[in-house]
């Protein structure tokens, strides 16, 4: 019934294990093939939480950074995605809530700005157009109706609906139980539905 | 199908949907499903919600293409400079950052300039006026005081008698008529009293004939006399002295009978001499040896 990415606790490989020991003593080979592994889920997920692009990258940085500053104590309580995913989520909470309190007023989400300007890399979409513009039009409807969430609800919904997590990662994920991942999402869910509902409407 | 039955199903929906509901939990809502259409329809709302957010995700391909092969060059690179930045580092940013040089030096100055105004109000403090409280205790520390009795040399005008000296009248051996001569061991203070008396000797070959107790009767009364004290220039200072007590018998005469004062009466007159090992004079002398 699982997703296909849940990956149990005790299922830490010994690779993995040879690789967080190598990284623990400070091998760079080691250290440049975990971010290479890891790169791309992390700064997806940040794109999501933080809708920023630069925001995104730095913050992959400082994850990865703050992985390899604490990876001595990472002792296999949960797969290396997941404790990086845990880290990932911290780090977006408090640059988010930074970012919040510094550009409430100018901040332009990526969705809008690409509304407004076109796609980032001026590609022309193969498609049909109006398909194509649909499209977007619902996406960033999705995106403003997820941003309108708050933060806790709208990374379970993230975690869950696009990396597929189990409620039992997400729960590690976000340091909550797994009955409250279950009624966070199920209040999320309820509020976004509402929030498309209205707009289809 | 109850609406309270419903109601239950509606709050295990969406774990239902996610696959996440205990086998029996999940079975019971199945079965439900199969015959309610509302919640049939619910249902589907989760799975298009799943379906939007995914496309959402999707419609970001663009920006999550982003090329990232930077990023592992970048944190290994920061991960080696914050190493270096917390050893050795530490040590070469402190010798490179001239603010800590100039502190040093700053730190340095202060510390020899202490101890050169430390070692000046030494110095001043040690030119101190004759009647303070300080000189009188450096004279007090010196030789010739009372606790430092100096050793009598060329310039000490030795301890006298003086017409206003105070002599006790009899030092005795009450209970004897023999001659003799007593060594004692004395300190002639700054003021003239006599202290720390002490019998070295009797006089070779005489026995004493008295009692311990007239011997110290006797060491009490030498005690008791005052001298003009002894000067080292114009400063009285203590000295050490041996004190020769010597008696002799004067046997009376008729033609002297006249004055009783002279009379056999044994009665020793104290004046300490400078020299040492003087013989007794015929009359009752006691001699001075300062040591």
């Amino acid at each position: 019934v699982k997703q296909a990415g849940a990956i149990g606790w005790s299922e830490v490989g010994s690779r993995e294990a040879a690789l967080v020991e190598r990284c623990a003593v400070g091998d760079d080979l080691a250290c440049a093939e975990l971010v290479a592994e890891h790169q791309r889920m992390v700064f997806n997920l940040a794109v999501h939480l933080l809708g920023d692009r630069d925001e995104a990258a730095d913050l992959s940085q400082e994850v990865f950074l703050r992985v390899f500053r604490t990876i001595h104590r990472f002792r296999g309580q949960s797969s290396l995605r997941t404790w990086i995913y845990r880290i990932a989520v911290n780090q977006s909470r408090n640059r988010q809530r930074w970012w919040r309190r510094r550009h409430r007023s100018e901040q332009v989400s990526l969705d809008e700005h690409v509304k407004a300007y076109g796609e980032l890399g001026d590609r022309l979409p193969q498609a049909a157009p109006d398909r194509v513009l649909a499209n977007k039009e619902l996406a960033s409807r999705v995106w403003k109706a997820l941003d309108d969430l708050p933060f806790e609800q709208r990374t379970a919904v993230v975690l869950r609906e696009v990396d597929g997590l189990s409620y039992e990662e997400i729960a590690f994920t976000l340091g909550i139980t797994i009955g409250t991942v279950k009624s966070r999402l199920t209040r999320a869910r309820q509020a976004l539905r509402g929030e498309l509902r209205e707009w289809s409407a | 199908m109850t609406p309270l039955r419903c109601a239950h199903v509606r709050r295990s929906l969406s774990p239902y949907h996610d696959g996440e509901l205990p086998r029996d939990q999940y079975v019971a809502v199945h079965r439900h499903l199969q015959g309610c259409e509302s919640c049939m329809a619910e249902l589907r709302g989760l799975d298009s919600l799943t379906e939007r957010v995914r496309s959402a995700a999707v419609s970001r391909a663009e920006v999550l293409s982003t090329d990232l092969s930077g990023l592992a060059p970048g944190v290994v690179s920061r991960l080696k400079a914050e190493e270096e930045a917390s050893l050795a580092g530490r040590l070469r940013l402190l010798v490179d950052d001239g603010h800590v040089v100039w502190a040093a030096l700053g730190a340095t100055a202060a510390s020899v300039l202490c101890a050169f105004i430390v070692q000046g109000i030494l110095l001043y403090a040690a030119q101190v006026r004759p009647d303070s409280l300080a000189a009188l205790l450096a004279t007090l520390a010196s030789s010739g005081t009372n606790q430092n009795p100096s050793r009598v040399g060329g310039s000490v005008q030795l301890p006298r008698a003086y017409s206003g000296a105070v002599m006790p009248t009899a030092i005795a051996y009450q209970g004897s008529n023999d001659e003799g001569v007593v060594t004692l061991a004395a300190v002639v203070t700054r003021e003239g009293t006599v202290s720390n008396v002490e019998l070295l000797a009797l006089d070779e070959g005489r026995r004493p004939s008295g009692d311990a107790a007239e011997l110290l009767s006797m060491l009490d009364m030498a005690a008791t006399a005052r001298f003009e004290p002894a000067r080292h220039g114009r400063h009285p200072v203590a000295v050490s002295m041996v004190w020769l007590l010597a008696r002799t018998t004067v046997r009376g005469k008729p033609v002297l009978a006249t004055n009783l004062d002279l009379a056999p009466r044994r009665r020793p007159v104290r004046e300490p001499r400078g020299t040492s090992s003087e013989a007794p004079s015929p009359r009752s002398s006691p001699l001075g040896a300062i040591s």
